[in-house]
């Protein structure tokens, strides 16, 4: 607690990527931190118990431990599967996240200036270079620079790039046929030891079980860890905040949470910090009403929970005559930025292209799909396996007013507040978009060679990538934005709100590094603020 | 009606409601946890060396573990696999003669009871819901429950196992990471070389 009383200087509400980031970031410099966070912490010796769960017994660790608590409506035309997406715990999404950190594009923060397009965000890649780099390094990203659609980088990458694995060269093959060029993925997995934490041994549990039996694989539990040896943070377990309480003069004084046994608790704080993600962040926001806040806090524009985003994402999906021997490494290792930034964009979304060659069916899904049994089942699963590969397209939703979370009218939760309503639909820049993309994937695949290509996340069934963006976007003017460029909330001068609920338009590329490129940039400003006042 | 018309109509009836609204078929979870007998016990042990491959040997205690870890543990299971032994028995006697156990038949013979129990699901290849129709009229619940509760659980634990995947040429695989991740940018050392 500061020197003069035992208030912390920061409450920062959810120990996911952003809030750990902001804790460590914080406390490291002597500021005094209290983090609340909703779910339980999870102990990393369990990892390996939870691997081998997951692999035979289908058990998901990370599914909300309070079903109740959880609950959402959903009243768009597409139904929204948040629970399927979103980890209530110490470490927050990073839990479940497939760790690739890719830096946004130079024009994916001015959609406007450049195509006439959604709105330019008030910071700039060139704002945001720096805290790029930091992220990277806070993360520990394993890289190479051997990607000519990214925009320029001031620092090298931290670790050491994971390789191409040995069929990736199919890939490029084919790629290069029809005249595109693949590269390699940073990811934030250990190449070789860092911050304490193992290289990556292959357990092959990333991406498709969603678990890192050994910790290689970043979560934000890293920085909540760290910012807890500082001696300057303290974190709450099962505390889920109902509301923040502002006095009359329109500031933040304290925060209500509530445990598991339905009793509440006040935490007071001089500045607060709002990290729980896109859609808790903004109930929260909505349910804290007050004379001062009669349509919610930070909301004088009427936009905190509108404009919510997602990255859609398509597959094609073909059989090669070549075995892959997938599943030897548990994620993929080569991309092509090649069309993030094309020169229709105004039309069809820029889109970017991965490489997989961890396809199932494994040879446990051929043995039960099949009726045969022996000698002859074990042929099959012979012939079938390590022959099928995906290439992937993900895409840009550009920003639209009705894709909201709003309070549901009907629905509560555990604790008796309204639960969070999803109104979420596509328009036809994303429909065309996928559309285009399955035609791209499909002519890869071709000129692979491969048959019996078939897709998936097409516009009648599309695939949302789990990235919540939106709902609390940033900008210079109150009227049209609920957060400054440095992430302060326009009407609340001790409230900042971080992670992509922030963004203003959502990219092509995995959103990670981008929360936390801005969490570290928002913690230097909350710093500097502290210096000067607390 | 006479009485033969009537049974006849009553079949009839009961066939088409069955293929209207087939119920999926469930384990009995009012049946107690436990172990099977030894006897019951060889029987599966007999079966899943027919349901493996051959050229890899998979040891008893395998299936033995995979078994009581079901039978003890999962409601339900020990019914399924004890009705599914008595079931491979009376069918071993009736293709081969009134003495003749399952578990003392050779493999060939075996692979014939098998067949004999399942051949619908090998003939006919009709999508799953069709299927899930007839079956219920053409295969007795308790081969059902032999192919659901037993066969298709003891070929996903061989498949999932270090002996299955054996079967793909893979000593490492999700889980068990052997030297992975020095190698995976190489061709494999233990599969034939394919680039």
């Amino acid at each position: 607690m500061s020197k003069s009383d035992n208030l912390p200087d920061v409450c920062i509400i959810g120990a996911g990527l952003a809030g750990g980031l902001m804790a460590f970031e914080l406390a490291s410099k002597g500021v005094k931190v209290i983090i609340l966070e909703a779910g339980p912490k999870h102990n990393l010796a369990d990892r390996p118990r939870y691997m081998h769960e997951r692999l035979y017994n289908e058990i998901n660790p990370w599914r909300p431990n309070i079903p109740e608590r959880d609950v959402y409506t959903s009243a768009g035309e597409i139904d929204y599967p948040l629970n399927e997406f979103r980890v209530k715990a110490v470490g927050g999404t990073t839990l479940h996240w497939g760790g690739l950190a890719t830096r946004y594009h130079e024009s994916d923060f001015q959609m406007k200036r450049y195509y006439g397009l959604a709105d330019d965000w008030p910071i700039s890649y060139a704002d945001l270079e720096p805290y790029y780099g930091k992220a990277e390094t806070a993360l520990g990203v394993a890289g190479t620079d051997d990607n000519p659609f990214e925009s320029y980088r001031s620092s090298a990458f931290p670790l050491p790039v994971f390789p191409f694995n040995h069929a990736d060269r199919l890939f490029e093959k084919g790629c290069k046929s029809i005249g595109i060029k693949i590269h390699h993925v940073p990811w934030a997995r250990n190449s070789i030891p860092y911050q304490g934490r193992p290289a990556c041994a292959a357990f092959s549990t990333c991406q498709s079980h969603n678990i890192c039996p050994i910790s290689a694989q970043y979560t934000a539990e890293t920085h909540i860890n760290l910012a807890e040896k500082t001696g300057n943070a303290k974190i709450i377990t099962d505390a889920n905040v109902v509301r923040i309480n502002a006095d009359r003069s329109g500031k933040v004084r304290s925060v209500t949470y509530m445990t598991h046994d339905k009793k509440d608790h006040e935490q007071k704080a001089k500045i607060f910090v709002l990290a729980a993600h896109a859609i808790e962040s903004t109930r929260l926001l909505l349910l804290s009403t007050s004379d001062t806040y009669p349509n919610g806090l930070a909301n004088s524009s009427g936009l905190v929970g509108k404009y919510f985003m997602e990255h859609l994402g398509v597959a094609g999906i073909g059989k090669i005559k070549e075995n892959v021997y997938p599943y030897r490494i548990g994620f993929h290792t080569a991309a092509s930025h090649q069309f993030c930034n094309p020169k229709n964009r105004d039309e069809i979304s820029g889109m970017k292209l991965t490489f997989r060659t961890n396809v199932r069916p494994l040879p446990s899904d051929i043995a039960i799909h099949s009726e045969a049994w022996g000698d002859d089942l074990a042929e099959e699963v012979r012939e079938s396996f390590g022959h099928r590969v995906a290439v992937s397209a993900q895409i840009e939703q550009l920003p639209n007013f009705k894709n909201s979370i709003t309070l549901d009218p009907l629905i509560k939760d555990y604790f008796g507040n309204p639960a969070p309503r999803i109104s979420y639909a596509i328009d036809d820049y994303e429909k065309n978009s996928l559309i285009k993309g399955f035609e791209r994937v499909t002519s890869i695949l071709e000129a692979m060679g491969a048959t019996a290509i078939t897709g998936t996340g097409l516009p009648e069934k599309p695939a949302v990538a789990a990235h919540h963006m939106g709902t609390c976007r940033m900008g210079s003017n109150p009227d049209s934005s609920v957060v400054n460029r440095n992430l302060k909330a326009h009407d609340v001068d001790n409230l900042f709100i971080v992670g992509s609920s922030t963004f203003v338009t959502g990219g092509i590329l995995h959103p990670s590094l981008t929360i936390a490129a801005l969490a570290i940039r928002a913690a230097e400003h909350i710093r500097e603020i502290h210096s000067r006042t607390l | 009606m006479s009485a033969t018309g009537l049974i006849a109509s009553t079949a009839i009836l009961s066939a088409g409601y069955k293929l209207l609204s087939p119920l999926p078929l469930r384990l009995d979870t009012n049946h107690p946890l436990g172990a099977l007998s030894e006897q019951e016990m060889q029987t599966i042990i007999a079966l899943a060396e027919a349901l493996f491959p051959s050229d890899i040997k998979t040891p008893d205690i395998f299936i033995k573990q995979y078994v009581n870890t079901q039978t003890n543990n999962e409601k339900g299971y020990l019914k399924a696999y004890r009705e599914s032994a008595a079931l491979l028995d009376t069918e071993s006697s009736n293709l081969f003669g009134k003495d003749k156990v399952f578990y003392s038949l050779t493999l060939a013979d075996r692979n014939r009871v098998l067949d004999s129990l399942l051949s619908f699901y090998r003939k006919y290849n009709y999508s799953k819901r069709i299927q899930k129709r007839l079956e219920m009229i053409f295969v007795s619940e308790r081969a059902q429950a032999l192919r659901s509760f037993v066969v298709k659980p003891l070929l996903r634990a061989f498949y999932e196992s270090p002996y299955g995947w054996r079967v793909v040429g893979y000593d490492s695989f999700p889980g068990r990471p052997g030297r992975n991740a020095k190698t995976y940018a190489e061709a494999p050392q233990n599969q034939q070389r394919v680039f």
